[in-house]
């Protein structure tokens, strides 16, 4: 039996991205394209009053200029959240946000039309923004539709407010959380061209299937007339998972000009158009008795959003699943600034939900003097606490453990400001983390070819998670096939459709769909085998004959074996097709999925020049089979890094007169450099997860960026005695 | 990017001419950024004029000790020179402590001293700034100015300087050479910049055709004992929060002489003259570090949301002249 | 304008090149070199890093009239014909390689590093790649190829 999966198999498309040769969006060339440059709302709030583009229009090279007066129309608006804003670009007159797309200048080439774009001069009729969200928390409100958020918007189990009233031991604080940027090396591209009335997208999508289809509704087509192809992606975490208005204005543009356009959004607009996590407010109270107990819990959370759509950080989401507590309530509420909607970002709601009510739990056991690690285990949820199921696979015992042996948490001194190295202050600091787990339906096809190679045929889509590698390793092992022999047709919709490439998807469900096409394959072959007279395998029950080096053979028989390559073509078969279908099981299940997380954090901070440096840092993960161990440790590190910026630096912003961002521009919205990084350890404590699904793996994405600023803000307060609250810990706030 | 026309200058004189005739034109050197401020529209030349090929590429020793810097040398090159490391390590870990090695590779000395104000209201053109468009206000008091000036600054702009070598060259005493309309003419680098007062406009007393060809560090005996230090964001590739070039001379236990400068607090290199005459013949104790920071923090003024870069500018001078006697 | 200047190796010349190009847009859209990413236009990424007469800069910071008559060198000419630079092969072998966007940019001034620096510290190699963002990897692997490639080239010396 060939061994693929858990291999730490090198990337199969790294070859391609060390020598230039990775095709990205922006790479694509289709002769005759025009290009647009996209002119952004200086305001942040109001009307447009007029467009005057006629100095933009006699600019050189230009071909037209398209604002909400001569636009043509949409068919439809298609329904959000996927189409990421409720409101087609252009639509009207209104500006809901600064940057908010007011005209489109199309031109012979990227240049030109960037600097007609320059040109285009707008009168602005001006009302009053709320430009925070400490301005709008006054109106806050429960959404009538939450969007992306699996979860109800309120949650109660018991009566929290009895309980904490009874409660020996009570704590009530508030956390916030700062707007961040997914900031992804690569701005969002779109190439669009029609061939009559069939559109063909080039797009930086993380869910090709599932965009195509919000295309195809925006202008009025089936869906089998739109071809979406994203090829390579230059980094998604979330930012490419839905379609932002580019992705309609390229088409709108293409049609109005009757060339192939491309779209490529500036840096600037990646901050401003293409989404971000909102920033929150979350009040926690927690009830506890003195053996450190917890006996209620409120969590209490509003995001800010846009005047455009109602969208829910969910930060408060998971809360209920994660601890035993008898009485809980958790709420989650928007408040409307004037900003651009939120999108879902690495990882939406539990990343700045976990920083809360982790911080809380730390601040609890320094109050009742009790280790963090051991007051977790104490209110460890041995069942999911909201449908009393049992978990599929909960390891986080195991994490807290094996990650506090690694990191040396029995070295740590209780008491904060106690741990010194000369002029540094030292700090230990632990969280858990927690991430509900959902599946997707997704579809595959492998063909097996009488030259003993395979090709997955899935539109799943590579944003550099390595999902076409660790797919490549199930197809392979379920055949019998080295890496090397499987190849990838990806990220195209006349492709069978995939899972989308978000909310940790890819190794649980479009896994699953290769694994059930790979064996459907296999079956195949078997078939074919023991139907052949002239077979080795000929006669042979079905169920002994197992995939063996590029071949079948009898399971207790290595004698009788023959390879894929001599059966297919004495048979005269090209190649063999296994289709899979992974469908979910979801609530029929009988078990609660979740991943799982435990982090422990070093920092070390000049007491008198207090940037916080994290020189270490350890992480256990509770995900079920892990398919790919260079590739998982290597996501994971990517995801906690991701979020130690969010602990030290990330911050979007606003103006607090107009609410625009004040740094929409990575020069001021910092995120970790090389020279941030201290050691980084990842451990994985699981097993296969065949409840989970077949192949007995869950998402890591995501539950790796989970819990790393409470354990950070946790060191920091162990390090200095002061616990910061709001995110991020920036050194004016320890001076 | 507003069209512009490029030319590439053979030489000083007519470089000088090419922009002293045409109110519209500016000199190009690394375009690390002058380019970025073009595509931000904040800058609109409708002419070029490529200095940086110019023969000013070239550090020496005079005689004297002084050090001459050719404008067009690249501030890796400087960071790198031997004179520089030996005689003013400062100087060069302020140029090391800027930007990042590819913006350094570009970066030239003259293109390094005039760089603007990365004052996010300065750099968005579609929001008020005095120093933008004079007259139109100054957003940033009221908004956004964690960052920026707590001394120096005044009520029609609160921006700083982001340079951190002129940090340390205003440190060093440094003289800034230029050839100008009416021939080459030198200027003390502390006198080249201007606070903004009620016209902040110019961040400098050049006219627009004056050319820096190169600048002048006088030879100082204890340059050796100096460092530079800068408090940012994060860990690198970042635009300091303050910053401070200091060297001293100890003799005996007390203060002979020192140089100290402020980056990121003003909006200019900061040159801190009280704390230097306070620190002169005082006792080199931290005591008389933190004496000489009040001297010279006590003028601060800092805004609703940047007084805590007071506290750091001071704590960050004590840690540096500490280590200094140490050293 | 016309443009002459000598890419990979190869002297090349593009016409029709406006002012206001950036060495970057000529590279990507004009000589068909698309390795060098166009990710921030302003300096502030390093994905568009290439050797511009034997140094790493920013190429979207290059007015294109600034390359006539000199030498740059691209990802796309790091490695020989059907050959990786020992520092590529070491980016496959470590798994330093995520979304690839700033791979490109990263290669070359890793390169640089290890041509001026043949046994480099770790904090030298963070510090020298400060300027090249990545927001996938978390930066280890790429210190780890980094590393093996030193150790290579220098066994090779």
């Amino acid at each position: 039996m060939t061994v693929a999966i858990g291999e730490p198999v090198r990337r199969v498309e790294a070859r391609d991205k060390v020598t230039g040769g990775a095709r990205y969006t922006e790479d694509v060339r289709a002769a005759d394209t025009a290009y647009a440059a996209l002119v952004g709302s200086a305001i942040s709030a109001g009307r447009v009053r007029s467009i005057d583009a006629r100095q933009a229009e006699r600019a050189p090279g230009v071909l037209t200029v398209i604002t909400h007066t001569n636009r043509p129309d949409f068919a439809a608006q298609p329904p959000t959240p996927y189409t990421a804003e409720g409101r087609m670009p252009l639509a009207d007159d209104r500006i809901h946000y600064a940057g908010q797309y007011i005209a489109v200048v199309v031109a012979e080439t990227q240049e030109q039309a960037d600097h007609a774009a320059t040109l285009v001069q707008a009168d602005y009729q001006r009302t009053s923004p709320v430009p925070t969200l400490d301005a709008a928390l006054p109106a806050a409100y429960i959404p009538r539709q939450n969007g992306l958020v699996r979860f109800p918007s309120e949650y109660r189990r018991g009566h929290a407010e009895t309980a904490l009233a009874a409660s020996p031991v009570r704590l009530e604080q508030e956390y916030r959380t700062a707007t961040l940027s997914h900031a992804p090396m690569e701005p969002s591209s779109t190439l669009a061209y029609w061939e009559g009335d069939r559109l063909t997208i080039y797009d930086s999508s993380q869910a090709v299937h599932t965009h195509r289809a919000l295309v195809a509704t925006a202008f009025g087509l089936p869906e089998d007339r739109v071809r979406m192809i994203s090829s390579f992606v230059g980094g998604g975490f979330g930012n490419k998972s839905f379609a932002w208005p580019h992705v309609f204005i390229a088409p709108m543009a293409a049609r109005v000009v009757r060339r192939p356009v491309r779209v490529t959004i500036s840096r600037k607009q990646v901050f401003t158009g293409t989404g971000h996590m909102a920033a929150t407010v979350q009040a926690v109270r927690l009830g506890a008795d003195r053996e450190g107990r917890l006996r209620a819990l409120i969590h209490d959370s509003t995001n800010q959003t846009s005047f455009i759509d109602d969208r829910q950080e969910g930060a408060a989401g998971t809360t209920p699943y994660m601890y035993a507590i008898p009485d809980v309530y958790a709420r989650m509420r928007v408040a409307k600034v004037s900003t651009g909607t939120g999108g879902a970002m690495r990882t939406p709601g539990d990343s700045a939900g976990a920083f809360a009510l982790e911080s809380a739990l730390d601040e609890l056991a320094y109050k009742i003097g009790m280790d963090p690690v051991e007051l977790r285990r104490r209110n460890h949820a041995d069942t999911d606490p909201v449908s009393g199921r049992p978990w599929s696979g909960k390891r986080l015992l195991a994490c807290y453990e094996q990650a506090a042996e690694r990191f040396g948490w029995d070295r740590r001194k209780a008491e904060p400001g106690s741990m010194r190295d000369g002029d540094d202050l030292v700090g230990y600091g632990m969280a858990g983390g927690q991430r509900m787990e959902h599946q997707s339906r997704a579809r595959a096809t492998v063909h097996l070819s009488d030259e003993g190679t395979a090709v997955i045929r899935s539109s799943t889509v590579e944003i550099g998670g390595g999902g076409l590698t660790t797919l490549s390793q199930v197809a392979a092992e379920g055949l019998g096939l080295p890496v090397g022999a499987v190849t990838f047709e990806h990220g195209d919709t006349d492709l069978p459709a995939s899972s989308p490439t978000f909310g940790s998807l890819t190794s649980g469900s479009a896994g699953s769909a290769v694994r059930l096409a790979a064996q459907d394959a296999l079956r195949a072959a078997i078939e074919l085998a023991v139907g052949d007279r002239r077979s080795p395998l000929h006669g042979a029950d079905p169920d002994d004959v197992v995939a063996h080096e590029s071949g079948l053979r009898l399971r207790d028989r290595p004698d009788r074996a023959e390879s894929y390559r001599e059966l297919l073509r004495r048979n005269r078969v090209n190649s063999l097709r296994g289709d899979g279908d992974f469908q979910p099981a979801g609530e029929t299940a009988g078990y609660a999925m979740a991943t799982f997380g435990a982090h422990f954090t070093e920092v070390r901070i000049n007491r008198h020049l207090p940037r916080v440096r994290v020189v270490r840092h350890v992480a256990a993960f509770s995900i079920g089979r892990v398919l790919n161990a260079r590739t998982a440790r290597n996501q994971a590190q990517g995801g906690i890094i991701m979020r130690l910026g969010a602990a030290l630096m990330e911050s979007q912003r606003p103006d607090p007169v107009s609410g625009r961002f004040i740094s929409p521009a990575l020069t001021d919205y910092h995120v970790p450099v090389n020279a941030d990084i201290g050691e980084v350890d990842v451990l994985f404590v699981g097993e296969p997860d065949t409840n989970a699904n077949p192949l007995g793996a869950r998402g890591l994405g995501e539950i790796s960026a989970v819990g790393i600023c409470a354990s950070v803000a946790n060191a920091v307060y162990h390090a200095t005695g002061r616990r910061v609250r709001s995110l991020p810990i920036t050194p004016d706030k320890l001076l | 990017m507003r069209p512009f026309v490029y030319e590439r200058a053979e030489e000083a004189r007519s470089a000088v001419a090419a922009v002293a005739d045409r109110p519209d034109a500016m000199y190009l050197g690394g375009g690390t950024n002058l380019v970025d401020l073009m595509r931000l529209g904040v800058a609109e030349p409708a002419r070029l004029v490529d200095v940086s090929r110019l023969p000013y590429d070239t550090v020496g020793v005079r005689p004297d000790g002084a050090l001459r810097i050719g404008a067009a040398v690249r501030n890796s090159d400087l960071a790198a020179h031997p004179a520089v490391r030996r005689a003013h390590p400062l100087l060069a870990q302020a140029l090391l402590a800027g930007a990042s090695g590819q913006v350094r590779n570009m970066a030239t000395v003259g293109g390094n001293l005039l760089q603007r104000t990365r004052c996010a209201y300065f750099q968005d053109i579609t929001k008020p700034c005095n120093k933008r468009n004079p007259g139109s206000g100054c957003p940033a008091r009221e908004g956004d100015h964690r960052n920026l000036a707590i001394i120096g600054h005044s009520e029609a702009c609160v921006a700083t300087h982001p340079s951190d070598m002129a940090v340390a060259l205003a440190a060093l005493d440094a003289v800034v050479h230029l050839e100008g309309r009416d021939g080459p003419r030198t200027l003390p680098l502390t006198e080249l910049y201007r606070l903004p007062g009620d016209d902040p406009r110019r961040d400098t007393v050049l006219d627009p055709a004056d050319l820096i060809t190169e600048v002048t560090v006088p030879a100082l005996s204890f340059g050796g004992r100096s460092h530079y230090r800068k408090v940012r964001d994060r860990a690198s590739f970042a635009f300091a929060v303050v910053s401070v070039a200091a060297a001293l001379d100890v003799a005996g236990g007390v203060v002979r002489d020192c140089r100290i400068a402020f980056g990121a607090i003003a909006p200019v290199p900061w040159r801190a003259r009280r704390a230097e005459e306070a620190l002169r013949g005082a006792p080199a104790t931290e005591d008389a570090f933190a004496a000489a920071a009040r001297a010279e923090l006590g003028q601060a003024r800092p805004l609703r949301d940047n007084a805590f870069k007071v506290p750091l500018a001071r704590n960050l001078l004590v840690r540096t002249l500490t280590e200094l006697v140490v050293a | 304008m016309r443009l002459n200047f000598t890419v990979n190796g190869r002297a090349t010349a593009v016409d029709d090149v406006w002012e206001g190009e950036s060495l970057l847009y000529v590279l990507r859209e004009r000589a068909g070199l698309p390795g060098a990413k166009n990710a921030c236009e302003q300096g502030e990424c390093g994905s568009c890093t290439v050797y511009l007469d034997g140094s790493p800069v920013c190429a979207c910071l290059v007015a294109a009239g600034q390359a006539e008559g000199r030498e740059v060198r691209t990802v796309e000419g790091l490695g020989g014909p059907g050959r990786l630079d020992p520092l590529q092969e070491a980016f496959v072998e470590c798994g330093a390689v995520q979304c690839g966007f700033c791979t490109p940019g990263l290669l070359v001034q890793a390169h640089d590093l290890l041509e001026r620096v043949t046994h480099p510290s770790d904090a030298e190699i963070r510090e020298a790649l400060a300027g090249n963002l990545c927001r996938c990897t978390g930066y280890e692997k790429i210190l780890d190829a980094v590393r093996l490639a030193a150790e290579r080239k220098a066994a090779a010396r």
